[in-house]
């Protein structure tokens, strides 16, 4: 082999290398058309609704029961209540209660606790509860109730013998669903605040026990 | 001062169940969907710890009938009523198609 001829096989070895990316931007731009670009206009958007669904987070409760007043009597209360289910686990409650309460022992020795023997009670608390253990109850083979135990505590106010006390309540309570609408609910607690009895100041524990029904709207 | 009188207690005791049912009435009117996932759970009740009695499966048809805190009632062709995930409603389509979500 001449020189010559080495001389132009090499250049054209060479030329080759060279075009050969060029080569390859060519084929590779022949591919990136209009098809491989995804612009705005070509996605597809889903058209989706937000469905609007009847809610019902809110309760209302009435009850009645029993009261017991540390140092003084027992009698029997009832109330009302309204709650706010924030999710399954926790519910807001407003609750309003009366009551009476008697300082028949303590006068009948010589030393009234109040104007009257008989006063009236007035109590409001806001609390927090919180549903544990849901579940379902069997009544023979035929009806399933869903039920649920809950916890629940809170502050409020009592109001009697033209006083206002602080008051602190802790409880549980058992529900049972009736319908998904209407629920029975027991339910006891404890009821404290600070209240002096002949000079002695101290922690009064006031338990209640309530039996009610309520409606979820 | 006010005189303790229970019976406005009997009273409302009487009517509340009254204007539940009056409550109740208006619930009977719901949306239609249909399942595109494998399977949705149905609760006895609006929580995940009642139990699981039944799964809706792909292509069956549920109504929504209300919605407390974060669980639906709904009730499927086949009559089975009972609670699901609200989240689980965007597991469904609307009948003419469309995906579902959640406010």
């Amino acid at each position: 082999m001449t020189h010559s001829r080495l001389q132009f096989l090499q250049q054209l070895a060479l030329c080759a290398l060279l075009l050969m990316p060029s080569a390859f931007v060519v084929a590779h731009g022949e591919d990136d058309t209009d098809e491989g670009v995804v612009t705005p206009q070509d996605i597809e958007r889903e058209e989706f609704v937000v469905p609007w669904i009847d809610t019902e987070n809110a309760e209302i409760s009435i009850f009645g029961g029993g009261i017991n007043f540390d140092n003084f009597s027992t009698e029997g209360s009832y109330g009302a209540s309204l709650a706010y289910h924030v999710n399954e686990d926790m519910f807001l409650e407003l609750t309003y209660l009366e009551s009476e309460v008697s300082d028949f022992e303590l006068r009948s020795l010589g030393a009234p606790q109040f104007p009257s023997e008989v006063e009236p009670v007035y109590y409001t608390s806001l609390s927090m509860g919180m549903n544990m253990l849901p579940g379902e109850i069997f009544i023979l083979d035929r009806w399933v109730l869903s039920s649920t135990f809950y916890l629940i505590g809170g502050v409020g106010n009592t109001d009697f013998s033209e006083d206002d006390k602080f008051t602190f309540n802790v409880g549980f309570g058992y529900r049972v669903y009736l319908t998904d609408w209407l629920s029975l609910r027991l339910e006891a607690r404890n009821h404290m605040f600070e209240n002096t009895i002949q000079g002695e100041e101290s922690l009064r524990h006031n338990f209640e026990f309530r039996l009610g029904t309520s409606v979820f709207f | 001062m006010r005189k303790f009188c229970p019976g406005w207690l009997a009273l409302l005791i009487t009517l509340l169940p009254m204007t539940a049912f009056w409550s109740g009435s208006g619930s009977a009117h719901g949306l239609e969907f249909i399942v595109d996932t494998t399977f949705i759970d149905m609760h006895t009740g609006p929580g995940r710890g009642f139990p699981k009695f039944y799964s809706i499966a792909k292509g069956e048809k549920l109504t929504a009938i209300k919605q407390r805190t974060t669980w639906i009632k709904v009730e499927t062709t086949k009559g089975r009523t009972g609670w699901i995930k609200a989240t689980d409603l965007q597991n469904t389509r609307t009948l003419n198609g469309r995906a579902v979500r959640l406010p």
